[in-house]
C-alpha cells in the first residue's frame, strides 16, 4: 500500500525531481546516505523555528541586486522565501548543512556546495529577474507595461506585501512544467501574466512561426521550443544569468540578440550584411549606449537596433510602401518607438517616421555635422530643413503645393507626402519587392540611399547616374526641359550633377528665403563659384516666377551675371 | 507484586507481540540482532524502556502506572510539561491557548520531552524546547521549532493535504482528528522503525502521506 502510494506521488511531486536530494534522487547533486527528501529544507523537529519548518540557515550574504534605468520598482535585498531558495542557490552554504543535525555532522552530499552552472545564481543577482520588490497597484500605475496586480493569476503567488519572490514563478515542490515553474513558458504565458508590453500581441516576434531550431541559442542555454512564437520572450531574454544585465538579454552586445535571428537564419532577411555595407547605420560599432529613457537632446552619439525598432511591438510591413506616397505614418516595423516631433519636442511614441529619424538627425548635439556637399547655406538639422514653412523642401513633414514640379511620376503628384525611407533605404529595396530588407540599415550608395545618386562634377548623365532622382522625377520630363528650360544643357551637355544646384532636403527659412532658395536651389560651392566682375563674390539665384529665374555665378568656367531664363 | 506483573502482561498483550521475555533488554551498544520478531520490535528494550534506569518494574512503568486510581490515570504525564515557556510567536498556529493545545496524548510525551527535565540526558534532540539544544543560540525565550501539534487535520477540499481517511488508512493516527505526537511516532516501537515512526520515512514517505508536495 505504502509502496504504491509513494510510487504514485513520485510522478508529479518533489520525489524524483531535481529537488529530490536524497540518495535516490535523480540529479548529479544528491546525498550519499540520507534517504529522506524533505529533510534538506524542512524538519519536523529541531528546525530553525522559521516557517515552514525551515531547516536551513539563512545566508548572511549581501547581494548585488538588479538595477535598470527602466524599472519603476523599488528593488530590495531578497527576503523571506527568496532568501530560503538562495540558501542553496547562491552557492555560499553547504547543501548538507541543516538545522536538524548537529553542526559538525552535516548530511554528506555528492557536491558539498551547489556547483557552478545555471542553478548557481551566485551573489550577483543583477543578471537575474528582480525579486524583493512590491508589485502593487502603485507600481502598475508607474509602469504602464505591467498589468494591475489584481488581474495577475493566483497561480503566481506573491508575498504578504505583494512582493515578488522566487516562489512567485517557481514552485520548489512541483517540476511538472520543468524548471519548477508554476506556469508554462510556451508563448511566454508565465511572463505575460505580469508583463503587458505595448504592441506585443500583434508583433511578429510574438506570432512568427519561423523555426529557431539550432539557432537563437547561446552556449549556456538552449531555447525550449522550436518556433519564434512558442519561445516568445525567451528568444531574446534570459531570466537568470543573462548576458546583458540591465535588459536581461541573452547576449551582452545588443545587436547580437537581433542578428542572432536576423542574419539570414531565422528571419527572412539578412540585416548583418546590410550594416556592413559601404554606408550604414553601424549598430555594431556601439555597445551599451542606447537607453530607452535617454533624452534625444542629451544622449551620446550612438545607433543601436532599438533606437529605431521596438522588438516588443515590431511587425512586418505587409504592403511594401517604399517609393509610394503615404501619409508619412510610421510603419509596422517601427511601432512604439520614441522620437522627436516636428517642433523638436521628444515624444514617447512616434507617429510619423521622420520623428524617429529626428532623434539623431535633427537638434541632437552629437549628430553628424559632416558636410558631404559644401552648400551655400549649410545645415545638418533635418528637422529645420524639412519644415513646411521653408522656402523649399522635399515634402516629408508636410505636403508642398509647388506647381513648378511637373516631372513627378505617378503615383507621385504635387501635394504627395514622402518619407525619409523613400530615399534613404537599402539598395536592395529598390529591386523587386521582397528581394532584400527595406529600411535604412545600410546601402552600397552613400548616404544609405536606395539608388545611385552621383554628386561628382562632370558625371555623364544616365538613368543610373541619378537613379535616386529618377525614381520619382521623370527623366524624360527633366531632360525635355519641361520645367527649368536649361536642364538638358546643364545635366547632359554640361555634365553637371543634380546636386550642383539642388539641395535634396530643403532650405530652412532661418537660413534662406524664397527668392534665392526656391525650387531646392542651394548651390554646391565645390562646383559653383562666385561670379567675377561687378558682382564679385556673389552666388545668387533669383526666382522670377514659374519656371523663370536668373543666376549670378561661375560654373564650369562660364560666368553668369544676372543670367535670366524662362519658359 | 505478582499481581502487578500479571496486570502488566494483560495490559500490554494487545499492544505488543506475545513471545518476548519480559525481563530481556537489548544490550546497550550491542548491534541489533537480526529480524527476530518480538526481540527488537516493541517497547521492551527500546529507548523508551527505562525500567533499568528507574530500577524497578517493567518497561511500561516509564509512562504507565497501574492501580493507582484516584491519584492519576494510567496515561497522565509523569510531570507537567512546561508549555507556558513556549513562545507563541515562533509558530503562530501552535499553542494558542484558546484554540490549539496539545492533546492528552501529546501532553504525555511532552511530560518528558519538553526539555525541562533531565537536561543532561534529554537536552539534545529529545528536547522540544530549542533553548535547551546544543548548537543553537536562541535570542529570547524558547521558540517552538517543531512540527505543530494539537492542530486539527485539514478537512474539506485542499490542494495541499491528502484526505484524513487516506492518512489513517496509511497507518498514521489522528486522534480526534487532530495532529499529535502519536500521529507520526509510535512510542511503543511496534514497527521498530527509525525515530520510532509508524513506518519508515525513507523517501519522505511519511511526510508525503499528509502533504501533497
Amino acid at each position: 500500500m505504502l509502496i504504491t502510494a509513494s510510487a504514485a506521488f513520485a510522478q508529479q511531486t518533489i520525489v524524483g525531481s531535481p529537488h529530490d536530494l536524497s540518495v535516490s534522487g535523480p540529479g548529479r547533486i544528491h546525498a550519499l546516505y540520507e534517504e529522506q527528501v524533505c529533510i534538506f529544507c524542512h524538519a519536523p523537529h529541531n528546525n530553525t523555528g522559521q516557517q515552514p519548518l525551515w531547516n536551513r540557515f539563512s545566508p548572511p550574504t549581501h547581494y548585488r541586486i538588479y538595477q535598470s534605468s527602466t524599472t519603476d520598482a523599488r528593488i530590495d535585498q531578497p527576503s523571506g522565501p527568496s532568501k530560503m531558495c538562495l540558501s542553496c542557490h547562491d552557492g555560499s552554504l553547504a547543501l548538507g548543512l541543516v538545522a536538524s543535525r548537529p553542526p559538525g555532522d552535516p548530511i554528506h552530499m555528492s557536491f558539498q556546495m551547489i556547483p557552478p552552472g545555471p542553478s548557481n545564481l551566485t551573489h550577483d543577482l543583477s543578471d537575474d529577474h528582480p525579486i524583493g520588490f512590491r508589485y502593487d497597484r502603485a507600481l502598475a500605475a508607474r509602469d504602464r507595461q505591467l498589468r494591475v496586480p489584481d488581474v495577475v493569476t493566483p497561480d503566481l503567488p506573491m508575498g504578504k506585501h505583494n512582493e515578488v519572490h522566487c516562489t512567485t514563478c517557481h514552485d520548489p515542490h512541483n517540476n511538472e512544467l520543468g524548471n519548477f515553474l508554476r506556469m508554462p513558458q510556451l508563448r511566454s504565458a508565465i511572463c505575460l501574466a505580469c508583463h503587458d508590453m505595448h504592441g506585443w500581441e500583434q508583433s511578429t516576434h510574438a506570432l512568427s512561426l519561423a523555426r529557431t531550431t539550432g539557432r537563437a541559442v547561446d552556449p549556456r542555454e538552449q531555447l525550449p521550443y522550436h518556433t519564434m512564437a512558442d519561445n516568445g520572450c525567451l528568444n531574446c531574454h534570459k531570466i537568470h544569468s543573462a548576458g546583458e544585465r540591465e535588459r536581461l538579454l541573452r547576449f551582452d552586445r545588443e545587436e547580437q540578440n537581433c542578428l542572432n535571428c536576423h542574419s539570414g537564419g531565422v528571419a527572412r532577411f539578412n540585416i548583418a550584411t546590410e550594416i556592413h555595407k559601404r554606408s550604414s547605420h553601424p549598430v555594431h560599432l556601439y555597445n551599451d549606449r542606447h537607453d530607452p529613457t535617454e533624452d534625444p537632446r542629451l544622449m551620446p552619439r550612438h545607433v543601436e537596433c532599438t533606437d529605431c525598432h521596438n522588438p516588443h511591438a515590431v511587425a512586418a510591413n505587409v504592403i511594401d510602401t517604399t517609393g509610394r506616397p503615404s501619409n508619412g505614418a510610421v510603419g509596422p516595423t517601427m511601432q512604439f518607438v520614441s522620437g522627436v516631433n516636428r517642433a523638436g519636442v521628444p515624444v514617447e511614441v512616434s507617429h510619423f517616421e521622420y520623428e524617429v529619424c529626428f532623434k539623431c538627425h535633427a537638434d541632437g548635439p552629437t549628430r553628424s555635422r559632416r558636410q558631404a556637399i559644401p552648400r551655400q547655406v549649410f545645415s545638418t538639422n533635418t528637422r529645420l530643413e524639412f519644415q513646411p514653412g521653408n522656402p523649399s523642401f522635399h515634402p516629408v513633414i508636410g505636403p508642398r503645393n509647388n506647381n513648378d514640379v511637373v516631372s513627378l511620376l505617378p503615383p507621385w503628384r504635387v501635394g504627395s507626402v514622402m518619407r525619409c525611407t523613400d530615399c534613404h533605404n537599402s539598395d536592395q529595396a529598390s529591386n523587386l519587392p521582397g528581394a532584400g530588407p527595406d529600411g535604412p540599415h545600410g546601402s552600397i550608395y552613400e548616404p544609405i540611399l536606395i539608388a545611385n545618386y552621383s554628386t561628382r562634377d562632370f558625371t555623364t548623365e544616365s538613368a543610373q547616374a541619378y537613379a535616386l532622382c529618377y525614381r520619382c522625377h521623370d527623366r524624360q520630363s527633366i531632360l525635355g526641359d519641361r520645367s527649368f528650360p536649361l536642364h538638358s544643357l546643364h545635366v547632359v551637355r554640361g555634365r553637371t550633377p543634380c546636386s550642383a544646384c539642388h539641395d535634396a532636403h530643403g532650405i530652412s527659412r532661418t537660413q534662406g528665403n524664397s527668392t534665392n532658395h526656391s525650387n531646392l536651389i542651394n548651390f554646391d560651392r565645390s562646383i559653383v563659384q562666385p561670379a567675377s566682375g561687378g558682382l564679385t563674390g556673389r552666388i545668387e539665384f533669383v526666382d522670377l516666377g514659374q519656371n523663370r529665374g536668373s543666376c549670378t555665378l561661375t560654373c564650369h568656367g562660364v560666368v553668369h551675371v544676372r543670367f535670366e531664363y524662362g519658359r | 507484586m505478582r499481581k502487578i506483573i500479571i496486570t502488566l502482561i494483560a495490559l500490554s498483550a494487545p499492544l505488543l507481540a506475545a513471545d518476548w521475555d519480559i525481563g530481556m533488554k537489548n544490550p546497550a551498544g550491542a548491534p541489533r540482532p537480526g529480524p527476530v520478531i518480538g526481540y527488537h520490535k516493541g517497547v521492551v528494550g527500546s529507548v523508551h524502556d527505562l525500567s533499568e534506569e528507574m530500577g524497578f518494574g517493567s518497561a511500561c512503568n516509564t509512562c504507565h502506572i497501574p492501580h493507582v486510581q484516584g491519584i492519576r490515570t494510567t496515561t497522565q504525564p509523569a510531570t507537567q510539561p512546561a508549555l507556558e515557556l513556549f513562545r507563541i510567536g515562533g509558530q503562530r498556529r501552535v499553542f494558542q491557548p484558546d484554540r490549539y493545545m496539545p492533546g492528552p496524548t501529546s501532553l504525555l510525551c511532552l511530560g518528558c520531552h519538553d526539555g525541562t527535565i533531565a537536561t543532561s540526558t534529554m537536552g539534545t534532540s529529545h528536547a522540544l524546547l530549542s533553548g535547551m539544544r546544543e548548537g543553537f543560540a536562541v535570542p529570547d525565550g524558547f521558540v517552538w521549532r517543531d512540527h505543530p501539534i494539537g492542530i486539527p487535520y485539514p478537512t474539506g477540499t485542499t490542494r495541499d493535504y491528502r484526505p484524513r481517511a487516506f492518512v489513517e488508512k496509511a497507518g498514521l493516527r489522528l486522534p480526534e482528528g487532530r495532529l499529535e505526537c502519536i500521529s507520526c511516532h509510535d512510542p511503543h516501537n511496534t514497527q521498530d522503525v527509525e525515530d520510532m515512526l509508524w513506518f519508515s520515512n525513507r523517501r519522505s514517505a511519511l511526510c508525503l502521506t499528509c502533504h501533497v508536495k
